[in-house]
Parts: structure tokens; sequence; C-alpha cells
């Protein structure tokens, strides 16, 4: 092994890897501001503001996904595409305090979309868990969650989805009226229908 | 309310009384309904346990960060393959990885040669360094091997060795390279499969010029190109490091606790 030609260069000057200005927002106070607020933000180039309205929201955006097809690996690519059709839509968003039924409204139309490819087989959702070392209580919650998610795929659409939105991704009437582009009265009529469906289904299973 | 059967309301009336939905009367009304009638109270109890089930995330889900895969796709759109590494054959490997391991004293050189990071003299990371550090070579298509100095053949694969002695060794190592441009490359762990997030290796405590073994090849760009080994107890992610590098370059790398930065500069010709 020869020893090198030259001697290398020590230096502590420290390469820009991304240019900083643009997330010049401190990340401590992005949790305190509003979903409008981290859109303009990212919308001004800030991946950090972007970045924490994703993780504001990841874990609902994940459940009403994993619920509506059924399936948590599919779920994870439907939010991840939702989530860059939010960010690709950041120069028409208009902020009305409204970011959680448009992202929900992309979600659900993700969902579709999936559903519609050739991909999108009726495969039950992969909830295999490890029981080893669990209670029977536990055992018996996640039998319930099971079979409660079970009922929920079967339901239609419409009354899936406003349960999906209501309960899962705690929205508000409005808020779901406006991710589904339906009245607020049709909404609720949809949600009162579709719990008595499930609970009927429960009793039966 | 209506529709009831023997005195206990629907379903559908006692969601609307979960959900507030109901007037002041009916939900008096339907209050002494519930005290009265252990149907109505179970009932009530099954909604509200559907609602809680559905109100829970999916099990396993929080695992998954899909804010840094968020990320990464908005920054690198899928037609484009920036990261992919190649390993070079085995006969090739086994030859890299002789010459390196034959090489007992160029750990030191190396530190001698390149710069350290660490949180400050006194922290167990600083003493640490002192007896960690990798050695890297580049091998040409031709299967010559050299240490890596000043220049870097913009086709050549780097094979690399690593020390990790003294009385509190590290226990993992992430081997990558930025460029001028700021891309990331990464040569331990080898990441060439877009999606995945693998994690820093294991390194073995009290060796010294141990042979990573696999030679990886990027196609480098020509330019200034800054070789980082960094030496963790915890093991990192490819993904969670290039966040870090994303919002606060090479800085960033300071803030990780217990950590030690060791940085090659070379330059990479055509």
């Amino acid at each position: 092994v020869s020893a090198p030609a030259e001697p290398m260069k020590e230096s502590r000057t420290h390469l820009a890897v991304v240019p900083a200005p643009p997330d010049a927002v401190p990340p401590r106070t992005l949790e305190a501001r509003s979903d409008d607020e981290l859109m303009l933000l990212a919308r001004g180039g800030s991946k950090v503001a972007f970045e924490a309205l994703v993780r504001r929201h990841q874990t609902r955006v994940l459940s009403v996904a994993a619920r509506r097809l059924g399936h948590r690996a599919l779920a994870a690519d439907v939010a991840q595409n939702a989530f860059l059709e939010v960010y690709r839509a950041l120069p028409r968003y208009q902020p009305r305090g409204m970011f959680p039924a448009f992202l929900y409204h992309v979600l659900l139309n993700q969902c579709r979309m999936q559903q519609r490819s050739a991909r999108a087989e009726a495969r039950a959702l992969d909830t295999v868990e490890e029981t080893t070392g669990a209670s029977d209580d536990a055992i018996l919650a996640r039998e319930w969650q099971r079979d409660v998610e079970s009922a929920l795929r079967a339901l239609s659409p419409k009354l899936r989805d406003v349960v999906l939105l209501r309960y899962s991704a705690d929205l508000k009437y409005e808020e779901i009226a406006e991710a589904l582009r339906v009245p607020v009265g049709t909404v609720k009529r949809r949600l009162f229908d579709a719990m008595a469906k499930l609970r009927e289904r429960m009793v039966r299973r | 309310m209506t529709s009831r059967a023997h005195g206990v309301p629907s379903s559908r009336e006692l969601a609307r009384y979960l959900e507030r939905e109901v007037t002041a009367s009916e939900a008096a009304a339907l209050e002494a309904v519930l005290a009265d009638s252990a149907e109505a109270r179970r009932r009530h109890d099954e909604l509200a346990r559907i609602r809680d089930a559905l109100g829970s995330p999916v099990s396993q889900i929080g695992e998954l960060d899909l804010a840094a895969r968020v990320l990464l796709a908005i920054e690198q759109p899928p037609a484009r393959r920036r990261r992919t590494a190649r390993f070079a054959s085995w006969p090739l490997v086994a030859l890299a990885a002789g010459l390196v391991v034959g090489v007992g004293l160029l750990a030191r050189e190396s530190r001698e040669a390149s710069e350290f990071r660490q949180k400050s003299a006194a922290s167990p990371a600083g003493t640490a360094s002192r007896f960690a550090g990798v050695v890297a070579h580049h091998v040409t298509a031709g299967g010559v091997t050299e240490r890596l100095g000043a220049k870097l053949p913009a086709r050549d694969g780097l094979v690399f060795s690593y020390t990790n002695l003294g009385p509190n060794p590290f226990g993992y190592l992430m081997i990558f390279g930025i460029d001028e441009s700021g891309e990331v490359r990464w040569y331990h762990p080898a990441y060439d499969t877009l999606g995945t997030n693998p994690a820093s290796i294991p390194i073995e405590a009290g060796v010294a010029s141990a042979s990573l073994g696999a030679l990886v090849v990027h196609e480098l760009a020509p330019g200034p190109f800054r070789l980082h080994a960094l030496f963790t107890r915890q093991p990192l992610h490819v993904v969670e490091l290039e966040a870090l590098l994303r919002h606060g370059g090479e800085k960033a790398l300071d803030a990780l606790r217990d950590a030690s930065d060791q940085i090659i500069l070379t330059q990479v010709t055509p």
C-alpha cells in the first residue's frame, strides 16, 4: 500500500449541505403554529415547517388510510403520496383554517385511486400481532379492535369515510363536510347510521 | 326520540347522544332511560367502545416515520437514482480487504491526516475518538489498491478498515461522503435501495485495522468530497441522518451525543 501522493488538507470549514435561510424558523416554535401557518412557511421554502406538519398529522393519516384500505403497507404508500400531493399544492393552498379537510380530501382520493389500481386486492388488515406474554384482557381488546375494523370494512364507502374522518381523524362535522363535499346534515346522518350498523355487526359477530 | 322498542333507545339515538347532538330535553330523557335500563347502558357502552376503538391509532403505525419518507421523496423524484452504489466482484474485494488488513498502523496515521469532531475533549466520546478511526483505500477497476489521499478518481471504489480500541469503544459506525452539491453517498451501510432505511453497522470493540470487507463504488462528480466516519454508541438510521444533515448541515453532527465524527477530505478527479 503506497502512501498518499499528497498530504490531505485539514480544515474545519463545513460545506453547506442545504441553504440555511429558508429554514431559519426555529424548530421549537413550529409545534405551536397552526396548520395554515406551517403551510405558508412551507410555501416560503421551509422544509422543516412541512416536516412539522407531516409529523403532526401522520399517525391519524396513517390510521385512516390503513382502515380505509385494510392494509398497513399500502397505507404508508398512500399516506406518503397524499402528503406529496399536499406539498405540490402549496402554491395554490388557501389558508382558511380548513387544512385537515384539505388533507383528508386528498388522502381519500389517494385511497380511491389505490383501490382502483390493479394492485388493490381485498386483503385483510395485516394486524398479525405478537400475543406472547399478553394478558387475557389485552388479547380480548385486540380481538375487539380487529372485529371493529372488520365491521368497518363491511360498511359502504360513504358511511365508512364519515366514521373514519370523525373518529380516526378527529375532524369536526364542518371539516368532514368540506372534505367530502357534502352538507353537514348529511355528515351527521351518515355518522349515526354508520354507528348503528357497526354496533349491529358487532353484536352479531 | 322515536323508534324505541320496549323503551330502549335505538343505537342511532344513542350515537347522537354520544356526539352531543341531542337537545337538553332529549339528553335528560335518555339519561333517565340509561339510569333505569341495563340494556340501554349496554348499547351505549358498546357504541362508546366502538368509537374509542376507531379513535385509537392502528397498532404499530406510530413506528413508521412517515415524515422522513415524505421529505426524502420531496427531495428525490422517483425517476432519479442518485444513491446507486454497486459492489465489486468478490475476488476484488478479497484482494482489497487483504491489503487493508495488512496495514496495522494506518489507523493512527489516518487520524493525523483527517479531522475529528467530538463534543468536548473531556467527554467520553472525546477520549474514545483517540482510539477509533477508519482508513480508506481506493481501488481501481484493474484492482490496484491505494490508500486514499488528496485525489480520488471518480470511478474508483472505496474499501475501509476501522480501529476501535480504548477503555470505552464505540458500538456502531456509519461511513458516508458528501460532495460539493451536498449530496450524500453511503458506504456503510451501503444504501442502494430506495425506500429502505438501513441502520449503522455494528462494529467490534477492541480491534485494530479490521476490514469492513465490501468494496463500494459510486459514480462521483468531480470536486471536493468529504468522507465522514461517524462512530456512535447507538445505531442511527440513514433517513434520520440525512434529515439531520439537511436541516443543520454537517455542523448538525456536532449535536449527536457521545459520538465521534472523523472527516477525510479528498478531491474527486475525472
